[in-house]
């Protein structure tokens, strides 16, 4: 569905409003919604500073990747719009855009805690630098630059690690 | 059989309780907000099969419940209790909970990720609650398929508790920090390095009876020992920074203080949550400095017994105004 406002993007925020008992309809996009102040609906404080953060990516970036996850069927855009992933696959299928936040809220994009005891992949700091070089020269490719300098910063971490061993 | 505000054992002084939170999701289904009824019932029998078939001796400790036939006024006395969140009581039907006797383990199927572990135990514990937490998680991930990326660590629904999925949080009583205002500059240095302060009730509560709750933010990029060792160090500066404060007292001022609310507890006839909680905090710093010889536990026993729906639960439904003149009587005959 694209948006009612600018035509342009796909409506992601639905809005009902029910005045004097009749009832209007509309659907936004995220920028169209922002714009009307309908971005900060949600009681949760931490849960308006994540959408206001994912808003303000999508006011920057014009092309919304529309694909959807696997598993659950949520875009990018759904889980931007509310702040809660759909699944854990979301969290691989939207890797690269997820990234930067996620260094945004924590100031670290890796897991260094309890590993799941069933876990049996053990991938070396080798294979996981070759495997992030790729995926930087993509977003490079793409100018995604705010992504590309986070992997960039991983990497560096990687070799760093390596040099110490 | 005793709770983690009536544990004896338990040292309930400046820090009243420790919780810790996992949060944990399984691979191959939506999380909680994108789910259906049929899914909350399909993964409420996979969550209660893997901790209840696994035979072990604290296994066979833990009772699982639907929310569903749980009576209204118990499910809001189970928040005031601190056992389940106000959220997950607001939209608890069809969820379930896997519960131990003494109330200290809770596992919320459904919440805002598909499990959540949580550990309260009375006083400052944050080793210990962390054990038993973590012995429930390795319980489960026997037989369940968590989501988890080697990454990101364990995956959730909300990318703040992405990671470690760990939430470590005290309570703490702080009535003196809280007077000359210095409760509000730590919240902001300790904002500064992942930590947070909040009201008794969690996220946006207002803090009643000077207690307030410390805990981690951050779950990318930090081990659970760190955040647990960190936070540790936080409560224990903070009961020294309210020790020092309480000693720049003048002494007869303060007995005065406490004896006054002493007296008015265990004579008054009428009495609002609100007036309750201050006056309770005030027999709280009289029994921590020795002015009051009383159990340290009475405070917060009182403090969480006489809250609207614990009154509900015991009396029945009751107006406010009934549950005024209740809460006055319980109050008094709990006051030695």
């Amino acid at each position: 569905m694209i948006c009612e406002k600018c035509g342009k993007n796909t409506a992601t925020t639905h809005i009902r409003s029910v005045i004097n008992g009749v009832v209007t309809e509309k659907n936004l996009c995220a920028v169209c919604a922002a714009e009307e102040g309908y971005n900060k609906l949600g009681q949760n404080s931490l849960m308006d500073m994540l959408s206001s953060m994912f808003g303000d990516k999508l006011l920057s970036e014009e092309n919304i990747s529309e694909e959807r996850c696997d598993c659950c069927g949520a875009t990018f855009s759904k889980i931007a719009s509310n702040g809660k992933v759909g699944c854990g696959k979301c969290y691989d299928k939207f890797r690269t855009q997820l990234l930067p936040y996620l260094k945004r809220v924590h100031g670290s994009t890796n897991h260094i805690g309890k590993k799941l005891s069933k876990e049996q992949l053990i991938v070396t700091p080798t294979d996981k630098v070759s495997e992030l070089r790729k995926k930087l020269a993509e977003l490079v490719k793409n100018e995604k630059y705010e992504e590309a300098a986070v992997i960039r910063d991983e990497i560096k971490k990687y070799e760093e690690e390596e040099k110490d061993e | 059989m005793s709770n983690w505000y009536t544990d004896k054992n338990s040292i309930n002084d400046i820090a009243v309780s420790t919780r810790i939170r996992l949060a944990r999701n399984l691979e191959n289904l939506p999380f909680p907000s994108y789910m259906n009824d049929e899914m909350q019932k399909n993964l409420n029998e996979q969550v209660k099969k893997a901790i209840l078939e696994s035979d072990t001796p604290f296994a066979n400790s833990l009772k699982y419940i639907n929310m569903g036939d749980v009576p209204e006024n118990e499910i809001y006395a189970m928040v005031e209790r601190h056992i389940i969140s106000p959220e997950f009581a607001k939209s608890s039907k069809g969820k379930a909970i896997i519960i131990s006797e003494d109330e200290s383990v809770c596992i919320m199927i459904g919440e805002e990720d598909h499990i959540r572990i949580q550990v309260i135990l009375g006083g400052l514990a944050l080793e210990k609650a962390y054990e038993i937490a973590e012995k429930i998680d390795d319980l489960l991930a026997q037989k369940l398929n968590f989501a988890y990326d080697s990454q990101l660590g364990y995956l959730t629904e909300c990318p703040t508790n992405i990671g470690t999925g760990l939430r470590a949080s005290v309570m703490m009583h702080l009535p003196l920090m809280e007077s000359d205002k210095s409760i509000s500059e730590l919240a902001q240095t300790i904002g500064k390095i992942g930590f947070t302060v909040r009201g008794m009730y969690g996220e946006g509560s207002k803090s009643k009876a000077s207690l307030y709750q410390i805990s981690n933010q951050i779950t990318l990029g930090i081990t659970e020992k760190n955040a647990i060792d960190n936070l540790g160090v936080i409560a224990n500066q903070l009961i020294a920074k309210e020790k020092e404060e309480r000693k720049n007292v003048d002494t007869i001022q303060l007995e005065d203080l406490v004896w006054r609310a002493y007296g008015t507890l265990k004579n008054q006839r009428v009495l609002s949550s609100d007036e309750m909680m201050r006056l309770v905090s005030k027999v709280k710093i009289g029994i921590s400095e020795g002015i009051l010889p009383f159990e340290n536990t009475l405070p917060v026993q009182i403090l969480i017994e006489t809250q609207p729906f614990m009154l509900c639960r015991k009396y029945g439904d009751r107006t406010p105004q009934e549950r005024d003149i209740l809460r006055a009587k319980t109050v008094r005959n709990m006051m030695p």
